[in-house]
């Protein structure tokens, strides 16, 4: 065996404990304070013209559908598991999505205001190995996907 | 030389021994929710004839939930009814061998309320966690109850006396939980949101509580099946 090969292997070795052992929970936010304190741009706000209990309804829907996740692939423990909470006594509603080892992906705040009409608002966890730019664009993207389906317009997932 | 063999067999011998032991033994007591520590045994069962609804074995899924549902009626003639259900947790959607059992009916006023019988490799089997988020018909008026639920081979029986169920409204059982006092068992009016699914917790709004802070498990006699 050469000595790229061995130290290929070796660092392999030593990525996957790594790995395994939950240093993925040093990279990325492991509380809500967190995620909210780490989110791309301190989080995206809008107002919607819809009820907050049909919009998190709305939510709830598409994130079953296109945010949860379980891998397929037998022995591979990676999932994406989603937690609606509807909090009817204060008007107000949140949808987490988390990973493995106790990892926040992101969390959508609901709150209801005047005229029927509900602020949403939207966190989600910076990708380190992205720049500032790209993960702004890809935030904004993902923002408009959400008011999306919040409204219940999209087709894939709602 | 040979005293120190037959030293070795006997540590040995307690070494294999000792946690079957404590096996045999821990497994007599189990802990409610609450951590307060239950006698399991004795362990006897109800006889299956009371157990389970007398189906024919090409009953379809909808048959044998309709008879689960109006079970009640005959045992209560000329009366009328109201529903009740269990709370759709999230924990009772999946059904593999992890799914608690939820809480239903055991008994109504000693009267045994019976379930689907689960047949290995059968294509029709209903499952507890479906029947118990059926309506079951229940009599209109005071009723002593005693509710079962549980987890794997362990159930708790919780007996709640003087259940008052009123005509044209449905009920719904389920859990109030807070660190100090643990899992407390209630039964409430509730409302439906057509919003959500019947399965999603959203579904169902609890409206008012006609029973509250029943401690679970507080009939202490755990079967084993």
């Amino acid at each position: 065996m050469s000595k790229f090969t061995k130290s290929v292997f070796k660092f392999g070795l030593l990525f996957s404990i790594l790995v395994s052992s939950g240093c993925v929970r040093m990279m990325l936010p492991t509380s809500e304070s967190q995620l909210i304190q780490q989110s791309v741009g301190g989080g995206y706000s809008t107002e919607l013209n819809m009820d907050y209990i049909q919009v998190y309804a709305n939510l709830k829907r598409a994130y079953d559908k296109c945010v949860a996740y379980k891998s397929p692939v037998p022995n591979d423990m990676s999932y994406i598991a989603v937690d609606g909470q509807l909090e009817r006594d204060k008007h107000q509603a949140t949808i987490e999505a988390k990973a493995n080892y106790g990892t926040y992906v992101s969390k959508v705040n609901l709150k209801e205001i005047p005229n029927g009409k509900t602020l949403l608002t939207l966190y989600l966890s910076k990708s380190k190995l992205l720049t500032e730019n790209k993960n702004a664009e890809l935030s904004q993207k993902r923002f408009e996907q959400e008011q999306l389906r919040a409204l219940g317009n999209d087709p894939k997932c709602n | 030389m040979n005293l120190k063999n037959e030293k070795l067999k006997v540590q040995s011998k307690i070494l294999l021994l000792a946690p079957l032991f404590i096996l045999c033994v821990g497994c007599t007591v189990t802990k409610t929710p609450e951590g307060k520590s239950i006698g399991m045994l004795p362990i006897k069962s109800v006889p299956k004839h009371e157990r389970y609804l007398n189906i024919d074995s090409s009953a379809s899924k909808a048959d044998k939930i309709q008879m689960y549902r109006d079970q009640l009626i005959e045992k209560y003639p000329n009366q009328d009814f109201t529903f009740i259900r269990t709370f759709p947790y999230r924990a009772y959607q999946s059904y593999d061998s992890l799914t608690p059992r939820p809480y239903m009916i055991n008994t109504i006023d000693a009267h045994q309320v019976k379930v689907a019988e689960f047949i290995m490799f059968g294509s029709k089997n209903v499952l507890l966690t479906e029947l118990a988020q059926q309506d079951l018909k229940v009599p209109v008026g005071v009723h002593d109850l005693v509710i079962i639920n549980g987890f794997k081979s362990t159930s708790y029986y919780t007996e709640i006396k003087n259940v008052n169920f009123e005509k044209d409204k449905n009920y719904v059982m389920g859990t109030d939980y807070s660190k100090e006092t643990g899992s407390r068992l209630y039964i409430a009016e509730y409302e439906i949101d057509q919003r959500f699914k019947a399965n999603e917790p959203e579904y169902i709004v609890i409206k008012k509580k006609i029973v509250e802070g029943i401690e679970q498990g507080n009939l202490k006699h755990v079967k084993i099946y």
